[in-house]
């Protein structure tokens, strides 16, 4: 009997799902783009969870290179924003993507440009988490098609192995972090001490020994390399300082530091400047070679003391030594402003103030009007001012080698020059330049109190002063004409102010015009006369010379240029 | 129907140009040539009209019937109808107007969709353009479509510049359960559907998923490549990405027993034999020509709601759930969830029948899926359903009296997941 054969096909497979399967697995939940945007929004939560939970972490966690994490994640993100651009679909993965894209790329510019805010444990974290969400998207990239079995698993898979690796990382990362804060609050402690005692060594130097100016100008370099900077404590160093229990140990050698530069601002022992810029002689003037060192140096000592104080601001901070901290700076900060009020009065160290204050050179460097200039004090007692021309003139030797005071900018200067024995004593002022590199100081005046012996004679002890000399350089970019007539108009007001109001008698009606007067009848006749003709003293610098005698002792040549 | 309406002018929409056909050339069209005249409410007019013979069977039987006069299929269905190259000559001859961009252009997805005789290609075409005219209700394509997205062009050969067509008049005889005649050689028609998308990184640019589809005659597929066709081929065929090959699910798969008749049988064999032929066309096609990229093959086994099949767990759980509540799944696949577990649930289908085809003792089922392979990786496998045969059926047996307008619209079944794979294929649309 033949076989049938039944050409139908039998049915196999009979465990076929509906058209709409249902499941809790994640992977179903939405299509990859969704799936894996939701799992990298999870990752970042989980890791900025897992890294700012934790009192410590959230303190002290600090990530090698953030800007280049912060990069990679921008990167990353930025990547898949741009290559997923022309994708159909929905907008919550554009969203994501993109807004994952501008939060990294901000982070980024905050860790490059961020200063403070660069530091902050938060902006670390932050960096880490936006790059482990960045690379969970990363899958997007693959060209996954709906037949494959990864359709379903790329999300949940992503999301696993992103914080299988990123969560141990962050925790290693964390626990370096911690381990290199507390080094490094150890070493920031060490380093302020040390600092502490540079400044100190460097503020308690002789710097009026004259014989010791090579030394000088070392010690002023050991302030200017001074490396504070790089230690200042942040917020976050003081926090992590808070959180080891460290912060009173670090608020000690804060204070030890910022103890030593105010007493470095102490004007009883910061350098001085007593030093002509010029030196005349019988060939005619020229630049004193020392000079343009000693005035960098004084300013650079100035300037770097008053850096060093600005940079000891402490950051505010909540916690009970920074606030305790902030009141002792304040107070500090005060002694020392107390301190500049003086300097800007006096004759000699004006220029000093905006040196310390941090004044920076597109403001200028705020000049002392010469009239006010010229009735500074020159020795402490207030009794001698430049402007008291005929007190000046009737000074006998011996008094006036009281005022040889570099303290005061105040030098003698005994000499012999042909047939005379001279003695000076010189006074100089200065005006900051703040523009130039390095900063230093320009000549403003210089005085001499000229005595003069008689021909083939010797100085007595009273002899009287046969005249009182003025240099005053002309500013750069300052027309000489114009400076001789602003020169004479202060002269005369700082005179007039000097004697009350005293009528002066004026050569002629210019400006630059010289006067004389008399306090007196008894009194002697003071003559004040400006050179005819502006000097050169040298490098295109010219100067405005003038003179000051009595009738007795008036000559018509100057006594003295050297 | 909109184009019984006299409509002069060409108008534009959305700045594309739209075609009405003017009134001389609307007046004398006439619906229903498929349709028993004893069971047409609407009967035509046109006597001419009398002359269409009845058609029975599935949807795919019409479409293999060779020796019924030849109805102008897509425009309009009428026999009267001038050559649609003349229509094209004579009424548009002055109006450049209604040019459109070219056929050829970058950035295109070429979408090959390619079967034998009597496999339902073009009602799996029309279907596609029915399940995407409401963008909220195109399954899983809801998700990606932009809202009023969908655009049909036509043109006689690739050529010429295409021209947009009314979507909802595309398809209108689909949708009044008109059965759609064969489609010979010379009334080959290219079809454009261009579908829309929001991309950008704002979601705010568009982009297009444009399938190409050459209407053509099946049995002209399967006769091969001659020096006149292979141009046309080479157009339709050559460059694509993704081809979606039609097959009925029931000639692959046959119910045992008596449930086939003998004309059943051999209506079996000469689909399997044309499928054959007409991959082994496609594959001669891509090494005569050298083309070694790889293509993505969709199989769309059609008819899967076919009682014929020996598939009756797929037919209850994939096809029958979604005809019997077209809305429910429609509404949930608009969803994210939706579309990823729908697509869970096709790629479980896909790997089952894959298995299936396996088990097939014909061999010439049982490979199909390797010659179906072109180096793009696994082959899908998707059976769906264009239209309701047995209702098609019926409605044409005179079984259903009711007036067409009584009947509910068509139900596509899963028409639109081929869109979505070509989508993702192009698009890497699911990253």
């Amino acid at each position: 009997m033949a076989q049938t054969f039944d050409a139908g096909h039998e049915e196999t497979e009979r465990d076929l799902p509906g058209p709409l399967q249902s499941g809790w697995y994640p992977g179903i939940w939405a299509l990859p783009a969704t799936t894996l945007s939701a799992a990298s929004l999870v990752v970042l939560g989980v890791v900025l969870i897992f890294l700012l939970a934790g009192e410590t972490s959230r303190a002290l966690f600090r990530l090698p290179f953030a800007p280049g994490w912060a990069l990679a994640a921008a990167v990353l993100a930025w990547a898949v924003a741009l290559a997923c651009r022309n994708r159909p679909g929905r907008q919550p993965p554009r969203v994501w993507v993109l807004g994952l894209a501008a939060g990294s790329t901000i982070l980024t510019l905050v860790c490059f440009l961020g200063g403070d805010l660069a530091r902050s444990p938060y902006v670390h974290a932050g960096a880490l988490a936006a790059l482990a969400a960045s690379v969970t998207l990363l899958p997007r990239l693959l060209p996954l098609q709906p037949d494959d079995r990864l359709v379903q698993h790329i999300a949940p898979l992503a999301l696993a192995f992103v914080l299988f690796v990123t969560l141990p990382v962050s925790f290693y990362i964390g626990r370096r972090a911690v381990e290199d804060q507390k080094r490094r609050v150890g070493e920031t402690i060490a380093e302020l001490s040390r600092e502490a005692g540079e400044v100190r060594e460097v503020s308690a130097f002789p710097w009026n020994s004259p014989e010791r100016r090579q030394d000088a100008l070392r010690e002023m370099q050991r302030l200017q390399v001074l490396p504070l900077e790089q230690w200042l404590p942040d917020r976050y160093l003081w926090q992590g300082a808070a959180h080891l229990g460290e912060d009173g140990q670090l608020a000690a050698a804060y204070r030890g530091l910022l103890d030593a530069v105010v007493a470095g601002i102490d004007p009883a022992r910061t350098p001085k400047l007593w030093q002509s810029q010029f030196t005349g002689s019988s060939e005619g003037w020229s630049r004193d070679p020392l000079f343009p060192d000693l005035s960098a140096a004084v300013a650079g000592y100035h300037l770097r003391t008053g850096q060093l104080l600005q940079r000891l601001a402490p950051p505010s901070g909540e916690s009970a030594a920074l606030r305790e901290l902030a009141t002792y700076y304040d107070q500090s900060k005060q002694e020392v402003d107390k301190r500049l009020e003086v300097l800007a009065k006096t004759w000699n160290e004006d220029w000093v103030p905006p040196l310390i204050a941090g004044r920076g050179p597109a403001s200028g460097p705020a000049l002392s009007p010469l009239s006010d200039l010229l009735r500074r004090p020159l020795p402490p007692d207030d009794s001698l001012r430049p402007a008291s021309l005929e007190k000046l003139l009737d000074l006998k030797r011996w008094q006036a080698r009281k005022m040889a005071d570099p303290k005061r900018g105040c030098g003698e200067r005994p000499y012999r020059e042909g047939d005379f024995q001279y003695f000076r004593i010189d006074c100089y002022a200065y005006a900051a330049r703040l523009g130039s590199e390095p900063p230093g100081a320009d000549l403003r005046i210089e005085m001499r109190i000229v005595y003069k012996s008689e021909v083939l004679g010797s100085l007595e002890r009273s002899d009287l002063p046969t005249e009182l000399y003025f240099l005053f350089p002309v500013p750069t970019g300052t027309d000489p004409e114009k400076y001789r007539e602003d020169v004479m108009n202060a002269l005369k007001a700082a005179v007039r102010a000097e004697y009350q109001g005293m009528e002066l008698t004026l050569e002629d009606r210019t400006s630059s015009a010289g006067f004389t007067f008399q306090t007196g009848p008894r009194a002697p006749l003071v003559k004040v006369t400006p050179t005819r003709r502006v000097k050169d003293l040298s490098g295109g610098i010219s100067g405005i010379e003038v003179y000051a005698r009595t009738a007795a002792t008036g000559r018509s040549r100057p006594a003295a240029r050297r | 129907m909109a184009s019984k309406e006299p409509t002069p002018d060409v108008w534009n929409d959305d700045a594309r140009t739209v075609f009405y056909l003017p009134p001389s050339l609307t007046a004398p069209i006439a619906p229903a040539p498929a349709a028993e005249p004893e069971t047409v409410v609407e009967a035509p007019e046109d006597p001419e009209d009398q002359k269409v013979p009845e058609t029975a069977g599935s949807p795919g039987d019409d479409e293999a019937g060779g020796e019924e006069p030849e109805i102008p299929f897509p425009w309009h269905p009428s026999a009267d109808r001038p050559p649609a190259r003349d229509v094209e000559e004579t009424a548009f001859v002055a109006q450049t107007a209604v040019q459109e961009v070219p056929f050829d252009r970058p950035g295109t997805t070429r979408v090959g969709l390619l079967g034998g005789k009597g496999v339902g290609k073009s009602y799996l075409f029309q279907a596609m353009i029915y399940r995407t005219l409401d963008g909220k209700r195109s399954g899983a394509l809801s998700y990606y479509l932009d809202r009023d997205t969908v655009r049909v062009y036509q043109t006689h050969d690739r050529k010429s510049v295409p021209r947009s067509v009314i979507a909802s008049e595309f398809i209108d005889e689909y949708r009044s359960w008109l059965r759609l005649g064969q489609t010979n050689l010379s009334r080959e028609q290219w079809y454009r559907l261009r579908l829309q998308f929001r991309t950008g990184l704002l979601g705010k640019d568009k982009s297009f998923l444009d399938v190409d589809f050459l209407d053509g005659s099946g049995e002209s597929f399967e006769a091969g490549i001659s020096a006149e066709r292979e141009e046309t081929w080479k157009a339709a065929f050559l460059d694509a990405g993704v081809m979606v090959f039609c097959l009925p699910l029931w000639a692959a798969f046959p119910a045992a027993g008596d449930v086939l008749s003998e004309d059943d049988w051999e209506e079996r064999e000469n689909v399997i034999r044309g499928f054959d032929a007409v991959i082994r066309h496609f594959r001669d096609l891509r090494e005569n020509h050298q083309a070694t990229h790889p293509v993505r093959s969709i199989l769309a086994l059609t008819m899967a709601d076919d009682r014929r099949s020996a598939l009756t767990t797929l037919r209850n759980r994939w096809i029958t759930p979604f005809l019997e509540d077209p809305r429910l799944h429609l509404d949930a696949m608009r969803t994210a969830s939706g579309v990823a577990r729908y697509l869970a649930s096709a790629r479980k289908v896909s790997e089952a029948l894959g298995r299936e085809f396996d088990a097939s003792q014909d061999p010439r089922i049982s490979g199909l899926p390797e010659r179906i392979d072109f180096g793009a990786g696994r082959s899908w496998f998707v059976p769906l359903s264009a239209i309701d045969g047995a209702t098609l059926d019926s409605w044409e047996k005179g079984q259903k009296k009711r007036p067409r307008s009584g009947l509910r619209p068509p139900v596509p079944v899963h028409v639109e997941l081929p869109l979505l794979v070509a989508l993702c294929e192009s698009h890497n649309a699911l990253m």
